[in-house]
């Protein structure tokens, strides 16, 4: 049987993160809280294989999720990443196009879009994808 | 469809309801030695991506009516994985860009940039892998 995909919630807002963590944990997935960009990165550096990564985007500083995206999309085999922002503009957003990002979520987020993109996202086979490119 | 120039192994499908555009697609896709499929409408671009091995696509968003080339490109990622994939926006904005991410574009430039200069970005573009949305 296939492990539960592990996400890894970034927000520096601690009930965003509590109430997304409890919604994916009881939709049977393992979740990893990161309450900053720096928490997050250090969770990637420390070898952690994550299915898929949400984050925020303005925590430490203003559009500093792109670096937790960044550091993310280097990783192999690369972990999905959704971008949630309650202040999406047009600089972060072609920043998260180029990234290469796999899905930009503007808060309120709609939870069953994010559900199911996360779903989507995560439980496919990443390594053959990135082989196939 | 037609097809046009000789053969580097990659084969670009652009997608336009605008012959000139096409064909300006065609001349600079063709100096870069890539096969080059045109189409004015969606059943002959769904013909090509059914029938041929694409790994680059140059969208419109409007191709019969405002707004069917998000869903073609969608569906060109589903189909290709490793394609570039880009769109000819209306304008630059969060949910043009929103839309481009989610739908798994590559790049996203406004319809009114030039067909020569969007090629030749193409041409000299990285490789990097992307998961399917």
């Amino acid at each position: 049987m296939r492990p539960a995909p592990h996400l890894l919630i970034v927000d520096d807002e601690p009930n965003v993160l509590l109430t997304l963590g409890m919604i994916f944990e009881q939709d049977g997935y393992r979740v990893t809280r990161a309450g900053s960009c720096a928490e997050a990165l250090h969770e990637l550096a420390n070898g952690h294989m994550f299915d898929a990564i949400i984050t925020d985007l303005n925590m430490e500083k203003p559009d500093i999720g792109l670096d937790v995206a960044r550091a993310a999309l280097r990783l192999h085999p690369r972990p999905a990443v959704v971008i949630c922002t309650g202040y999406a503009d047009i600089k972060n957003a072609r920043a998260a196009l180029q990234l290469r990002v796999d899905y930009f979520a503007t808060k309120p987020v709609d939870l069953d879009e994010l559900k199911l993109v996360v779903g989507r996202l995560s439980h496919r086979d990443t390594r053959l994808e990135e082989k196939a490119s | 469809m037609t097809r046009a120039s000789k053969s580097s192994g990659q084969i670009a499908l652009v997608v336009h309801p605008d012959l000139g555009m096409l064909s300006r697609f065609q001349e600079s896709f063709a100096r870069g030695g890539i096969i080059t499929l045109l189409a004015r409408d969606l059943p002959t671009a769904l013909l090509a991506i059914a029938e041929n091995e694409i790994t680059v696509a140059v969208i419109s968003w409007r191709i019969g009516e405002p707004g069917d080339g998000w869903a073609l490109g969608a569906a060109l990622r589903r189909a290709f994985p490793s394609a570039f994939v880009v769109v000819l926006a209306a304008e630059t904005s969060v949910p043009t860009l929103q839309q481009a991410i989610n739908r798994g574009f590559d790049q996203l430039y406004e319809e009114s940039y030039p067909a020569e200069k969007v090629a030749a970005d193409i041409l000299s573009r990285p490789s990097a892998p992307r998961l399917v949305n």
